[in-house]
């Protein structure tokens, strides 16, 4: 099952009513200190913390945005993770299992 | 032996240093006491004093490089309390305080300079460097003196005011001032904060403390040569704010 965690020592925060990622300082050389995202990565950044899978988060999608296309809400979420991997804000749970 | 342990007050928080070096304690003179006991909040490696050492010019002391290493140490220690350290100069004008911020070398301290010839006694340093933010539960943020004064050392100790307004430097070709969106404000001013935080709660500890300035007061960034125009232009847009904090007027630099 494909599965990603956030990165430890990364928090979700919202700053005049902007979504902002920042990242500890043990993260320096991993990812950016801080990054804005958008509402629909915000939420899907949430379900990632509440252990949420790719399934769960395409379905979560649908249902907080009453989404009826499910290539599109793939779409959004595979968009999410690829940009949040790229950027190293959150990891695939089997890298994490390895590194345990 | 047992080393001493000094402490300086920030925004009624006392920060407790032990410090590497017996000098170190000079930098802080008009700010330190001496503090009983033998535990402290913050002292750093000889390691740490090494890495610092190689930021700062090849012939800093040893004390210097450790007083300036305690201004992230602090910074940090300072967000237990929702408090941090900003680097900017801060000036009270007209009962207020003002934050000029930029990073180093921009013209923060040019720009204050100039303030003082053109109308001479109407701005005091609170602090020529580092200030240090205190968010008040009336959702007011005081601005605080700290002993980091800059390499010119302008500041008073004692120094505080009510922020009312922040402007964001930067070097151009032509004198332009225009509104800061809180949203254009969040990376540079991140930046300013004199800290990465170590862990989660200080990342939010930070963050609710930057939510706090941007919503707090009104931003503006000034585009400029650092010639006397530029001076008139901060000086008149501050005049006109604060018109509109005694008058109730909306809060637009």
């Amino acid at each position: 099952m494909e599965r990603y965690k956030t990165r430890p020592g990364v928090v979700l925060t919202e700053i005049c009513g902007e979504y902002v990622l920042v990242s500890a300082k043990m993260n320096l050389k991993l990812c950016p200190y801080v990054t804005t995202i958008n509402e629909t990565s915000a939420f899907l950044w949430n379900r990632l913390i509440d252990g949420a899978d790719l399934p769960a988060l395409m379905q979560a999608v649908r249902d907080e945005y009453e989404i009826d296309d499910i290539p599109a809400a793939e779409e959004a979420v595979r968009a999410f993770l690829a940009k949040m991997l790229e950027l190293n804000y959150i990891i695939p749970e089997e890298q994490t299992q390895n590194e345990n | 032996m047992t080393k001493r342990v000094f402490e300086v007050e920030y925004a009624g928080h006392p920060v407790r240093y032990s410090f590497l070096f017996p000098g170190t304690r000079f930098h802080f003179r008009d700010y330190i006491r001496a503090a009983g006991g033998e535990e402290y909040d913050i002292r750093i490696s000889p390691e740490l004093v090494e890495l610092g050492r190689k930021e700062l010019p090849e012939d800093s002391s040893d004390s210097y490089v450790e007083y300036r290493i305690m201004i992230s140490e602090t910074a940090r220690e300072l967000l237990r309390y929702g408090c941090c350290i900003f680097h900017s100069a801060a000036f009270i004008f007209r009962g207020y305080a003002w934050l000029l911020t930029a990073p180093s070398g921009v013209g923060k301290t040019t720009q204050f300079l100039n303030w003082q010839r053109l109308h001479p006694g109407e701005v005091e340093m609170i602090t020529g460097d580092m200030p240090v933010l205190e968010p008040r539960d009336d959702g007011s943020i005081m601005i605080h003196s700290t002993s980091w004064c800059g390499k010119e050392n302008y500041g008073k100790k004692g120094l505080c005011a009510p922020l009312a307004g922040v402007v964001l430097l930067e070097q151009g070709e032509k004198n332009e001032l225009s509104p800061l969106p809180a949203r254009d404000a969040i990376f540079p001013f991140f930046r300013q904060f004199m800290v990465q935080p170590e862990t989660e709660e200080q990342c939010r500890s930070l963050s609710d403390l930057m939510d706090c300035l941007l919503s707090t007061v009104p931003l503006c960034k000034l585009i400029n040569l650092g010639d006397d125009e530029s001076t008139e232009m901060i000086r008149e847009t501050f005049n006109k704010r604060i018109v509109e904090l005694d008058g109730g007027a909306d809060g637009t630099l």
